[in-house]
């Protein structure tokens, strides 16, 4: 996400700072702090108005912008601040557009920045390698002997690597599953602490903050998580002299609060409604007239009835939620386990063919040296084009 | 490979585990049988998540005994020579022991589990106040009573009493009922345990025939 806006920053006024600084902490992993902002459009309207020369009673004719022009002028009064430019002011706009237009200059020299960096990065990989394979044709060109001794040698330190690997990849397992792991360990006290703070709150208000924080608290335990799995294998790695390409890309499961309390007040009504539709046909029923309960059961029932039904049932949900949500966790999780043992697995295994594939493939002292040529050639386009990166790189620098 | 006594303190030690997480699991389902919920919402929660847990459970304890039984063999072996470490390599015995333990003819399956019904009760917490006594329980029966029924619902009304009466009534039966949940909680944790007891030996039994063959 580039930009968080929140809207109507007048009608909330009151609460504007508080729900910036919220909206502050629950994005600080996505969004940085100084690209969310609070705004009101139809303040900013009537600033426009007033710019183009309208006078305030003819802005107070349109019944939308009427009371935040007595709201704004009146908090203007109390503030200090002239009526001309308090609307702008309020509006949240003389942050907001600053910030927009620096961005839109910036933005695509980032981006650019990222990708030359990357492609860069991706050519220092491909070099190391090629030197790598240049090296052992190049021994092969001088003495077949020491060549074949050679391939031996590494095909051997590949099989330890391979098996020093696997104890590795075991002591990941350990590490990371059953339940003297950190990991499952966050996932129970987590659990613990807001199935308590769920079912204990008082009302919606509560209930929403608790859900919310759950999300953030969540989220830090992933991020966690998958740093240590991934921190782990690049230091394992760097024993055995060998580095992870690429990171694993997790899909974090999220619930939308709104969303599932929008669907409890939609399930309630539906019930409610068929409740009723019940009751009215029963009532037809003379036998039931008898029953003088039955008269209660049309008696409305009051907000805070309702408030309360639709708290008990959201509570419900909100733990079955979470519960659901912490299986599919240790599900990715694991997961990314998986994929870094794969990786692992994949990348010694192909070192291995790899050398198998020269040994084999090479056969004639013309083929050889066909294949050093390409080598070298491919090694000094490499050069180049880092060069050619390099200098585009300062160039964006000085941008 | 592995001596009797190692195998021994690792069964010592994973039956701690199945203790603890069973007492994690009947705290935490009584916590919810003690709260304030929607009573249909908790007997069917109960009824899908009691035993959904012990499942997970048994997932997880599967991996934590897998780890000490991996680490005590890793041990065994780190001083072999590269032949034997490379044997063990091949024989790729977590994955193995693990595919066959979650293998549908061995898996742990909890058993089905049976609450105690009691759908008059559930009909009459409709009839006493309708919609509203839907979540009855604990200290917050008494605050339901006194700030909506008696004041809001039916002030005035010769029923009064009669209400209140019948809305005692309910609560201690369903704190009654609830009790018995709580003795259905304990009764289906102690068939469990004995079942994911010999799962989890079977488990070890399996591992060390397997290594006995490398």
């Amino acid at each position: 996400m580039v930009f968080q806006v929140l809207t109507h920053a007048v009608v909330y006024f009151e609460e504007k700072d508080r729900l910036l600084n919220e909206a502050r902490r629950i994005y600080a992993n996505l969004i940085p702090p100084n690209r969310i902002f609070a705004v009101d459009s139809i303040l900013k309207l009537i600033h426009e108005d007033l710019m183009r020369g309208k006078k305030l009673e003819d802005i107070k004719k349109d019944k939308a912008k009427r009371k935040w022009v007595a709201f704004v002028l009146d908090l203007a009064d109390e503030l200090g601040i002239p009526p001309e430019k308090a609307f702008l002011e309020f509006s949240g706009f003389k942050e907001l557009l600053p910030a927009l237009e620096n961005f839109l200059i910036e933005a695509p020299i980032l981006e650019l920045r990222n990708i030359a960096q990357t492609i860069h990065t991706g050519y220092e990989e491909l070099e190391r390698r090629l030197n790598e394979h240049l090296s052992l044709l190049l021994v092969r060109q001088k003495d077949l002997e020491k060549f074949e001794e050679e391939v031996k040698q590494r095909i051997d330190g590949y099989k330890r690597l391979q098996t020093e690997a696997y104890f590795i990849l075991e002591e990941a397992e350990i590490n990371f599953k059953g339940l003297n792991s950190p990991f499952e360990r966050a996932l129970q006290e987590f659990k613990s602490k807001y199935q308590e703070l769920i079912v204990n709150s008082r009302n919606l208000e509560e209930l929403r903050k608790h859900y919310r924080d759950a999300e953030d608290e969540l989220d830090e335990i992933i991020g966690r998580s998958l740093s240590t799995i991934s921190g782990f294998f690049q230091e394992k790695l760097k024993v055995l002299g060998e580095s992870l390409n690429k990171e694993y890309k997790l899909t974090i499961p999220k619930i939308d609060f709104t969303i599932l309390e929008e669907s409890t007040k939609k399930k309630l009504k539906e019930k409610e409604e068929k409740d009723a539709l019940g009751r009215a046909w029963s009532f037809l029923l003379p036998w039931r007239w008898l029953k003088l309960k039955e008269l209660f059961k049309f008696k409305k029932e009051s907000a805070s009835t309702l408030e309360k039904k639709l708290l008990q049932e959201l509570k419900g949900r909100a733990i079955t939620q979470i519960s659901n949500v912490l299986d599919k966790i240790r599900y990715e999780i694991f997961k990314a386990l998986d994929y870094y043992k794969g990786q692992v697995k994949q990348m010694l295994k192909e070192k291995e063919s790899h050398i198998e594939r020269l040994r084999l493939e090479i056969k004639t002292a013309e083929a050889l040296e066909l294949e050093i040529l390409q080598t070298e050639k491919k090694l000094t386009m490499i050069q180049r084009e880092k060069e050619r990166l390099n200098r585009f790189l300062e160039n964006l620098n000085v941008v | 490979m592995l001596s009797k006594e190692t195998l021994e303190e690792i069964e010592r030690k994973i039956l701690q585990d199945l203790d603890y997480q069973l007492a994690v699991v009947k705290s935490e389902v009584n916590f919810f049988i003690d709260k304030d919920l929607n009573l249909y919402f908790l007997r069917e929660f109960i009824k899908s998540y009691t035993p959904k847990l012990l499942k997970k459970n048994a997932e997880v304890l599967l991996d934590t005994l897998l780890n000490y039984l991996m680490s005590a063999l890793s041990e065994v072996i780190r001083d072999k020579d590269i032949s034997v470490k490379q044997n063990v390599v091949q024989a790729n015995i977590r994955e193995r022991i693990k595919a066959w333990a979650l293998n549908k003819n061995n898996a742990f399956n909890p058993t089905k589990f049976m609450l105690k019904e009691d759908e008059e009760l559930l009909e009459r917490l409709k009839e006493v106040a309708p919609g509203l006594l839907v979540a009855i329980g604990g200290a917050a029966t008494a605050v339901i009573v006194s700030d909506n029924i008696l004041t809001k619902l039916v002030p005035g009304l010769s029923t009064l009493a009669g209400s209140a009466y019948v809305i005692k009534q309910v609560r201690e039966r369903v704190q009654r009922l609830k009790r018995i949940w709580k003795k259905n909680v304990d009764n289906y944790l102690d068939i469990n345990k004995k079942l994911l007891h010999s799962w989890l030996k079977s488990v070890i039994e399996k591992f060390h025939k397997e290594i006995s063959n490398l």
